[in-house]
């Protein structure tokens, strides 16, 4: 509990560290959110009276602090660019991607687990080999390449699903689920490779441990002996990459998105940035920071649940 | 030879060879022609070095070959059934109510997430659990409900022992298999094991066949011994007859190989007045608060050997650890001869320092750098020459072809060799053994003994020897020094020592040993 209380204080410290880092670093890049507003057209008057107007002329320090106490009070900021709160901009994009990332990691991570299981039983049949071979090369395809094989295979030849979304960014949920599909799809064949190739491989060492011979020579059946002795000892590594990968599935979808011209926050991530729409690229900077700072908090706790080792206090 | 199995037998070995897979026909076996008969209720202890076959032998018994080996020829029955042939679920029927067998590795036998409840629960149904749970836990000495929820991490190295007997015995198998029941335990908790071994056996009457490296463990719970070497079994016959006058030629040397409290291997050498290290009111806290030294006063002469005996968590290896600078002392003061003061840690003392203090670890394999040769290893910090080393490896007993010989390609006493020979390069005034010989077979350590005696008699360097073994130590120092939670309490010459104890760990140390002597 102790060790918890210890991890939230150093994440949140981190959060804040590379927050003003985030800050900081943009602030650097040429261009700001008048000569985004402007573009081409913008004449050195009209720039310097729009930064006059948005108070883009004081020091850093002072914008920070602006910035950040706006931040805690639940404000995230205005896109100039865009004319718009960028809370009303981010979050319907945040819950397109969340949609999708639902999607892919309810399809992934329990056949990854269930297919890993069983390929680790048996490490040494050609099955066994030829799946975990062709996961390698799921995980090292781009995924543009994975995304353009589905869309051929599933939207072309056999018109399943729809092979770009044309739905609107604020599109209800169900009338975006049927365009969910090929992206999420994209994004668990990679998923799914990465888990299962770690259940499997975590499989394989638990079973070859002195403290599964010794229960099979107790006489525990096979089905008892996965459930209580294996499965357990398995699971810790693949916790761990299903953390990263569940908050890659939030955060690094920024290829898929566009590939499928998905209205989700990886796609936004990518207008924002050539936009030079700084407003809206540092809340998205953020929400990654947090997303992958609680989930590796996520695991860790997971973690503990299976092995009391981490539990206890003592020895 | 052909045998016939009566209904009386339990298990039965019939010409049996195991083979490597894909290996050529005129290399050594694993195992060969081994013929071998157990009466129901009989019990059985084999004994012989590592690679003599013994645990293939133990495991083939419950119908287990490693991946990698085939039997070559003959047949293994076990209560009647040819367990390598039977299917999963025919074995599974068998392990546990018929055949048990506990494994060597006990630290990593017990499934870490499972309680001690949950490990009975695989095989007794939840209705009858608790009673029968508690029963088999009281009979291995675990009273009490308070070992019911505690992981493994929780119990102690004996415990945990404990609790893998009790869970082979739960249901009263007729035939229980044992590898090298003690060699992770301390000698006076391991003996303690062996009495309860001993007892069950008496009280429930299964067969039992035990496998150790130990003579004095196999003899102490078995009426008829086999002794094995290079896969064979070289002589079998009742217990006190093969110890009283074995018959092979390597059954002779492993009896006579056990060290005895009453009989010196090494003289003890001219000692000046020089000392090599003085320690005044030495503590030494690791952890947060566990003290592993307290107070300790200690004073060794040029030329001194001192013997350190005491369980684990003693304080011995921490000793040892703080005199080359591994672990920083916390109270007193500690000194070499010429005054140097060692609490500085090892990274910060200079040359001279570092190269007068050396030890040799308890396992070669981990203070050998696998990937590099013996000459590679020697010559690393002492800039030592090639013939240099030579000399060195020729003292330590290894001729010139170790020079370009890897790890892997030695066995565990020549490795043990060449660590040694690394540590006399330096030229030490005081030479730290930690348990050097406690990871070799017994003809080995005996071998290695002898030649660290010699060496010190050459040289006159002072030592400090560490051991759990009170014979091993008696046979060797001139001073022996007992610790028990990091306290000595007990010190003075062999003879002192060993003839009039006073404190009574020691006392309790002495009768093992004793007793195990006098099989």
């Amino acid at each position: 509990m102790k060790n918890l209380a210890r991890r939230v204080v150093f994440s949140l410290a981190t959060f804040i560290a590379l927050a003003i880092v985030s800050f900081v670093g943009v602030d650097a890049l040429p261009g700001d959110g008048c000569t985004a507003l402007l573009g081409r057209f913008g004449t050195n008057a009209k720039i310097e009276a729009c930064r006059q107007e948005n108070n883009l002329n004081d020091s850093v320090v002072v914008r920070l602090k602006d910035w950040s106490g706006d931040l805690v009070s639940g404000d995230l900021g205005y896109s100039i660019k865009r004319d718009e709160q960028v809370s009303k901009i981010i979050m319907p994009r945040l819950r397109n991607t969340a949609v999708m990332a639902a999607v892919a990691a309810l399809i992934a991570f329990p056949s990854a687990i269930v297919v890993g299981l069983l390929l680790g039983r048996y490490p040494r049949k050609r099955i066994s080999k030829a799946v975990n071979q062709f996961s390698v090369i799921a995980m090292t395809l781009p995924e543009f390449v994975i995304a353009t094989v589905l869309w051929l295979v599933l939207s072309i030849w056999i018109p399943i699903f729809p092979g770009v979304s044309v739905m609107p960014s604020n599109a209800t949920v169900l009338q975006l689920l049927p365009n969910v599909w090929l992206p999420a799809l994209t994004l668990a064949v990679v998923i799914f490779a990465h888990s299962m190739r770690t259940m499997r491989a975590s499989v394989t060492n638990v079973q070859n441990m002195p403290f599964v011979e010794s229960a099979r020579l107790r006489g525990t059946n096979e089905r008892k002996m996965i459930k209580r002795h294996i499965v357990p000892a398995a699971l810790p590594p693949v916790v761990n990459v299903v953390a990263l990968d569940g908050a890659w599935l939030l955060t690094g979808t920024f290829v898929t998105e566009a590939a499928f011209n998905f209205q989700g926050l990886g796609r936004l991530a990518i207008d924002a940035i050539s936009d030079r729409d700084t407003a809206l690229i540092l809340p998205i900077i953020l929400f990654g920071l947090a997303v992958y700072l609680v989930s590796s908090i996520l695991a860790d706790s997971l973690v503990r649940v299976f092995d009391p080792r981490l539990r206890s206090s003592n020895r | 030879m052909i045998t016939t199995l009566t209904q009386s037998h339990i298990l039965g070995f019939s010409n049996v060879t195991v083979r490597i897979k894909n290996e050529a026909r005129d290399s050594r076996p694993i195992l060969e022609a081994i013929d071998l008969q157990l009466e129901r209720g009989e019990t059985l202890g084999i004994v012989g070095g590592s690679g003599s076959g013994k645990s293939t032998l133990l495991r083939l018994a419950a119908g287990v070959l490693a991946p990698g080996l085939v039997l070559d020829q003959g047949e293994v029955t076990t209560v009647g059934k040819n367990l390598l042939v039977a299917t999963p679920t025919e074995r599974g029927n068998i392990y546990g109510s018929v055949v048990a067998l506990v494994a060597q590795s006990i630290g990593e036998s017990l499934t870490p997430h499972l309680t001690v409840l949950s490990h009975f629960r695989d095989t007794v149904s939840d209705d009858v659990v608790d009673e029968r749970v508690l029963e088999s836990l009281a009979e291995v000495g675990l009273g009490g409900e308070k070992y019911l929820h505690r992981y493994p991490h929780q119990l102690s190295g004996g415990e945990r022992q404990r609790v893998l007997l009790a869970l082979a015995l739960v249901r009263s198998p007729q035939l229980l298999l044992l590898d090298e029941p003690t060699s992770a335990l301390d000698v006076s908790i391991g003996s303690e094991v062996l009495t309860t071994i001993d007892r069950l056996q008496r009280s429930r009457g299964f067969a039992l066949v035990c496998v150790s490296h130990d003579l004095g463990v196999v003899s102490q719970i078995s009426k008829r011994i086999a002794v094995m070497n290079l896969g064979r079994i070289v002589e079998l016959g009742q217990t006190s007859q093969v110890l009283r006058s074995p018959s092979h030629e390597y059954t002779k040397s492993l009896v006579s190989s056990i060290p005895k409290l009453d009989q010196r291997i090494r003289e003890s050498s001219s000692q000046n007045n020089e000392t090599v290290l003085v320690c005044r009111g030495l503590g030494i806290v690791r952890g947060q608060t566990t003290r592993a030294i307290d107070s300790l006063d200690l004073e060794i002469k040029q030329g001194e050997v001192v013997g350190v005996i005491g369980e684990s968590g003693s304080g011995k290896s921490s000793l040892l650890s703080a005199i080359c600078g591994l672990v920083s002392v916390t109270d007193g003061s500690l000194h070499d001869g010429e005054g140097y003061d060692l609490s500085t840690a090892v990274q910060m003392r200079p040359r001279e320092v570092l190269s007068s203090i050396q030890m040799v670890f308890q396992n070669p394999d981990d203070s050998l750098n696998p990937m590099r040769t013996v000459a590679q290893s020697l010559s690393r910090y002492t800039h030592a020459t090639n013939s240099e080393i030579s000399s060195a490896l020729l003292s330590v007993g290894l001729g010139e072809q170790f020079l370009m010989r890897r790890p892997r390609e030695m066995s565990g006493g020549e490795k043990q060799r060449a660590a040694i020979a690394r540590a006399l390069l330096a030229e030490p005034r005081l030479l730290l053994l930690d348990e050097v010989t406690s990871a070799l077979d017994v003809t080995v350590q005996a071998a290695v003994m002898k030649t660290l005696a010699d060496l010190q008699r050459k040289l006159n360097i002072a030592m400090i020897i560490v051991s759990h073994d009170i014979a091993l130590i008696a046979s060797f120092v001139d001073r022996i020094l007992v610790l028990r939670h990091g306290q000595l309490v007990e010190q003075g010459s062999v003879d002192e020592v060993i003839n009039s104890p006073q404190d009574s760990y020691t006392q309790n140390l002495i009768n093992i040993s004793a007793r195990r002597a006098a099989i």
